[in-house]
């Protein structure tokens, strides 16, 4: 069950866009961080069910945060869902060899996250 | 795999191994797969959707666009008439016709018309372009030698050039060309591009027009050796609204719109246009018209004038003037002679005929009158009157050849005799 979630991006209009849907959908525990570092240090202190990325951040990327999560606290939770606004099929194969539980598209109206978060298990 | 494995003197131990190892690489190679199907599927789910949201983005900015012209076009048109009013006024006033005005009334007065000027130049403009937009503008074509046609219109600009001490050239062939355009657009976009020459060359500059003829199309350049565009600001030219290397200070000042315009206008007439430029050294803006070939021209022309007749219910004829011995007129009297006959007679039936939108498209010995709204019924007097025309003008020529013509009449109506273009000719060819 998902109850905390950590939201990863540097880009604050979309942190704020994406936060506001998730709280429509009945997600109201969020944390954020702007970028890798930080949101890797926040996964250690907040322990959320769920960590979503942006691929590209400043610093470390998203591959890498997912990556270091998983060296931290092995395989099953957190979930991690990366989301990206360029699309390639190499960055999702990187996801998920990163560790990444799924890999979907940063689209204006954020649905295939929502499907994303709802196929977790 | 190419190594050969000698099973013979292997143990059992060694060969479980082997296979054991041999499994492992199996399930690696599998898992791998398996993570790169997983990497395709996902990067296919989110093309799709991105794909669905980019074409839901791109019909509502249409839409938007839309609603963008409908608005610039109604508020030009409710702007137009107010400032029509207002220029008038001034006009009276600066004229004296309400009474004497001193320097300083004339001063002010002056710089307002001017600016009224500049803001009517701007609603047409952005009129035009919101018409352009929403595809309301309608060639009205004809065939027209661009020769004489550029010679002329580069004419009405000698005034300009002297004003601003610039070098005027005119490069062209000195054959003729006929080109099927709409003379209107075209002189628009060879001002505009003259215009920009002058309004960004200063005093003591050159600038040289050049039409050249090749095989499929005509091209025409305008260069000038004035400003010049940067090379980042070039790919932006033709934006609309973009001005660039703009100075402060008097001079006229444009809207912005005129190369946007110009650039729809050549392509309109599946022509191209392009610019090359540095800064500092000057520019060229060529634009190209395609040769279309007569037959095709006519097809297009008489198309639009079946689709208007056809929405209108109405009726649409067709006379074709044919003169058969056309090759011995022009072995005679050579091409140039034996055209100028043929546009001599064009000018005979134009002035015989009552209505304007009648029109005459020019053909080696043919000449096809098109009529608008005519039924079948009144095609016979009106045949009767260009025929009259016709031999009246050649009974007084010169050359007996000339004057002892002979020049076959027919006719065609639509939709009585055929109801598209290669019937209607076919009838109007008997």
């Amino acid at each position: 069950m998902i109850k905390k979630l950590l939201l990863i991006d540097d880009n604050e209009q979309d942190k704020k866009i994406i936060k506001r849907f998730l709280n429509k959908a009945g997600y109201h525990n969020i944390v954020t961080a702007s970028t890798g570092e930080e949101g890797v240090e926040k996964e250690k202190t907040e322990d959320p069910d769920l960590v979503i990325t942006d691929t590209v951040l400043p610093g470390i990327d998203g591959f890498m945060v997912c990556a270091k999560i998983r060296e931290f606290r092995g395989p099953g939770k957190p979930k991690v869902i990366v989301i990206t606004g360029a699309i390639d099929a190499v960055d999702a194969v990187k996801a998920r060899k990163s560790g990444a539980d799924d890999y979907c598209a940063k689209t204006s109206d954020f649905m295939p996250l929502l499907e994303a978060i709802k196929k977790l298990k | 795999m190419s190594e050969k494995i000698d099973y013979k003197n292997k143990t059992k131990e060694e060969l479980v191994k082997e296979i054991e190892s041999l499994q492992k690489t199996i399930k690696e190679a599998n898992d791998e797969v398996e993570i790169q199907t997983w990497g395709l599927k996902k990067t296919n789910e989110a093309i799709k959707l991105l794909y669905k949201e980019l074409d839901s983005k791109n019909k509502e900015l249409q839409k938007l666009d839309k609603l963008k012209s409908d608005f610039v076009s109604t508020v030009s048109h409710e702007l137009r008439t107010p400032l029509t009013i207002t220029k008038e006024g001034i006009s009276l006033i600066l004229d004296e016709i309400t009474g004497k005005i001193n320097d300083q009334q004339r001063r002010y007065l002056n710089i307002a018309r001017d600016n009224i000027d500049r803001l009517s130049r701007l609603i047409n403009d952005l009129l035009d372009m919101s018409k352009i937009e929403a595809g309301k503008i309608e060639l009205k074509k004809s065939l027209v030698e661009i020769t004489n046609f550029v010679k002329e219109t580069c004419a009405r600009w000698e005034l300009e050039f002297k004003k601003k001490k610039q070098n005027f050239t005119l490069l062209k062939p000195g054959s003729k060309i006929f080109i099927y355009l709409d003379q209107d657009k075209i002189e628009r976009v060879l001002n505009n591009l003259i215009s920009n020459a002058v309004k960004y060359s200063c005093g003591g500059c050159n600038i040289q027009v050049e039409l050249k003829d090749e095989k499929d199309f005509v091209e025409i350049s305008v260069t000038d050796n004035g400003k010049g565009i940067a090379k980042e600001d070039l790919p932006k030219v033709f934006s609309k609204f973009y001005q660039f290397g703009r100075t402060e200070g008097p001079g006229e000042k444009g809207t912005g719109l005129g190369l946007a315009i110009t650039k729809e206008l050549v392509e309109m007439h599946q022509g191209t246009i392009e610019v090359d430029s540095d800064l500092g050294k000057g520019s060229k803006f060529t634009f190209t018209l395609p040769k279309m070939d007569y037959e095709i021209i006519f097809k297009e022309y008489i198309n639009k004038g079946i689709k208007d007749a056809e929405e209108k219910k109405a009726s649409l004829s067709l006379i074709v003037a044919r003169i058969p011995q056309f090759n011995k007129i022009q072995e005679k009297l050579g091409y140039e002679g034996a055209h100028g006959f043929l546009c001599d007679i064009e000018k005979a039936i134009n002035a015989s005929l009552r209505r304007k939108a009648d029109t005459v498209i020019r053909d080696t010995g043919e000449l096809i009158i098109i009529l608008f709204d005519t039924a079948k019924e009144n095609v016979y007097t009106v045949k009767a009157r260009i025929q009259n025309a016709v031999m009246d003008h050649a009974r007084n020529m010169k050359d007996d050849i000339l004057r002892n013509i002979t020049v076959i009449f027919g006719s065609a109506t639509y939709p009585d005799d055929a109801k598209n273009d290669d019937g209607l000719l076919d009838k109007a060819r008997e």
